[in-house]
């Protein structure tokens, strides 16, 4: 008997062909930052990814938060709040970064990677 | 193997590992994270909960948020509520006997008033709203004119002169903002309306100002430190049991004018945003205390929050000056890993007096 | 000639024998580090596949059973979350040879067998792991290297269970039944 016959090698060519698509699937890269998730009112919720530039419009409780990705960051463009403090927050681009329009109730946060942290404080 | 024994070997295999499996899975407890996200006190407030079954935690997390409310609309200093009706009163110049809730409140307030020489005062409501961060409804773009601050100034009191057995009185320029106090008292309380529900695993955190309990299952609750105008978390920590950890910092509620950086935490002595530290992030059990602590400490300044810290009994303290350099407690400086390694040899411990 | 009942003698011993070094083997890999608790490189493969080349289906079943159950009953992780994903993985690793001898019978070697059964394995451990105790996105990203690692040790064991056989087969003592 020899120790490796063809079928074994068809298995275990089968099998690293399994592993690389495991490769594929599930390696993000390793980046901390690859989705925004939005939070709104109502239906409003959607997550997006940050690989590819978009601009959403977001309804909130005054009217349409407008949200911005490109080259792989985040942020409000445009709200029809007052204060205009979530515009004011600027690009996001680290996992677990938060903006907010709280007269709207329209959150943003990076999500990706691990999740480091229970909480945040600032 | 015998004919006979393998006949039931497959059988009792399969059995034994069916029931292993069956006893295995119901003697798991449920662990598990539930964490409830809502708006409340101007605010996005996350309650996370470990250990308790889901249905049970949400429904925990809910009373938190009517509860928030609630007080929210009792504590707005310009609201129809109980400390409303009190700035109405003084600015009448009328004497006023506020409910026993608020009136326990505002003593709390004026021996931290005390305590603090000043530096935290929430009879300085007048003097906040003129400046515009009383809301988050407007966003003030330029700074008001000197004399005016002046004005607001002098015409109100120090907290402890007005009060004297339960009776709230004194000059109609004083205004009451019990802001940077209020949101410890409520992570308090949403923290024990917690645990008389029987969770002994939580964390409440209405804006980046929380206080936890118990652990995280097999680890401690880890905090991030956001403490920079980058947006970035700057150092973590793992809390204990019952740590509170607050934050307050130049970079939430601010404008620049004439590039010149003003935000929202006044200094009462000058009427004018203080300079020099962008953020204190303070840890102690008392989350009140904590809160208004990180307050008088940004206020204190650069060379003087040491002396502060230690007046108020704070031994857990981070500060980040406005060039970016970090000061820390003694007693901090072990508990804290910072994102940059290089940041975090350069540290300076700040000994307490 | 040696009577049937001393084969089977011989035979139990040689079975309680590859039993207990499987146990061995468990208890030595519970000593190893490892990034995900119970998630180990499953060299007691190479004891399970030699007596499934050997015996048959149900002895390694029998074997990979005792060894998962006194393994964690020796190291203390009985019917905690460690045992549910050793008992999980063995099952699957049993079920995936049963299909594999079923379907390829004497094509395959140890070699083909230890790496079906080293990667059943594994994918099962992380599935049970990604339902029941870590429902978290990040697991999902440990898994190719966590994959990638049982095909190598499924190798590794394949090459060595081959080696044995190989000894075993060409030895003086063998006990045909």
């Amino acid at each position: 008997m020899t120790l490796v016959r063809p079928a074994d090698a068809l298995v275990v060519a089968l099998a690293a062909l399994l592993v690389g698509a495991a490769w594929a699937a599930f390696w993000t890269g390793g980046g901390p930052a690859d989705a925004v998730q939005v939070i709104a009112p109502g239906d409003e919720s959607r997550r997006a990814a940050l690989s590819e530039d978009d601009t959403l419009e977001v309804r909130g409780h005054l009217g349409d938060s407008r949200i911005e990705i490109r080259d792989g960051r985040v942020r409000f463009v445009d709200s029809p709040c007052v204060g205009r403090y979530c515009v004011h927050s600027g690009w996001l681009s680290r996992s677990g970064q938060v903006a907010a329009c709280l007269p709207n109730g329209v959150v943003i946060e990076v999500t990706g990677g691990d999740r480091e942290f229970d909480a945040v404080t600032f | 193997m015998s004919p006979a024994l393998r006949k039931r070997t497959p059988w009792s295999l399969a059995a034994l590992c069916a029931a292993a499996l069956l006893v295995a899975a119901c003697g798991q407890p449920a662990e598990e994270e539930t964490r409830h996200r809502f708006t409340a006190m101007g605010t996005l407030v996350d309650v996370s909960i470990w250990g308790a079954p889901p249905l049970e935690a949400e429904a925990a997390a809910r009373e938190i948020e009517a509860l928030f409310v609630t007080l929210h609309a009792a504590w707005d200093p310009w609201g129809a509520g109980a400390l409303g009706t009190v700035n109405r009163a003084l600015a009448a110049g009328e004497a006023i006997r506020p409910d026993p809730d608020l009136a326990a409140l505002l003593d709390e307030a004026a021996a931290l008033t005390e305590a603090t020489g000043g530096l935290f005062d929430p009879a300085i409501g007048a003097l906040v709203r003129l400046w515009g961060f009383s809301d988050d409804e407007s966003r003030p773009v330029a700074p008001p004119p000197a004399n005016e601050i002046a004005a607001r100034l002098a015409a109100t009191a120090p907290l402890p002169e007005l009060l004297a057995d339960g009776v709230v009185q004194g000059p109609p320029g004083a205004q009451l903002d019990l802001g940077g106090f209020l949101k410890g008292v409520a992570v308090e309380r949403g923290i024990e309306l917690l645990q008389a529900r029987g969770i002994e695993h939580a964390i409440v955190n209405a804006g980046g100002d929380l206080r936890a309990i118990g652990r995280r299952g097999e680890r401690a609750w880890r905090i991030g430190i956001r403490a920079a105008r980058d947006n970035t978390i700057v150092a973590a920590l793992e809390v204990a049991d019952g740590e509170a950890v607050f934050t307050s910092g130049d970079y939430e509620r601010y404008f620049d004018y004439a590039g010149r950086h003003y935000h929202h935490i006044l200094d009462p002595r000058t009427g004018y945003p203080t300079r020099g530290i962008a953020s204190v992030t303070v840890v102690h059990d008392d989350a009140a205390l904590a809160d208004a602590g990180a307050t008088a400490l940004l206020v204190a300044g650069p060379e003087d929050w040491p002396r502060m810290a230690d007046a108020l009994g704070l031994d857990r303290v981070l500060v980040v000056l406005e060039d970016g350099a970090v000061e820390l407690t003694g007693a901090l400086q072990p508990r804290i890993w910072f994102t940059d390694e290089e940041q975090g040899r350069r540290v300076r411990v700040r000994p307490l007096p | 000639m040696p009577s049937p009942s001393e084969h089977l003698r011989r035979d139990d011993r040689l079975i309680a024998g590859f039993a207990a070094l499987a146990i061995a083997i468990h208890i030595l890999e519970a000593a190893f580090p490892s990034p995900l608790p119970g998630v180990k490189p499953g060299l007691a493969n190479v004891v399970t596949v030699v007596v499934l080349l050997r015996y048959g289906w149900y002895t390694a079943a029998w074997v990979a059973g005792l060894r998962v159950l006194a393994g964690s009953l020796l190291v203390g992780t009985f019917l905690g979350p460690t045992f549910i994903m050793s008992l999980s993985g063995a099952v699957a690793a049993m079920a995936v040879l049963w299909l594999a001898q079923a379907l390829a019978g004497r094509w395959l070697g140890a070699l083909g067998y230890s790496v079906c059964a080293a990667l059943a394995h594994m994918a099962t451990q992380l599935l049970v792991a990604w339902q029941l105790f870590i429902p978290h996105p990040a697991l999902l990203t440990l898994a190719p290297f966590l994959l990638t690692a049982a095909l190598v040790f499924g190798i590794v064991s394949g090459v060595i269970a081959a080696i044995v056989l190989a000894k075993l087969d060409s030895g003086p003592d063998t006990a045909r039944a």
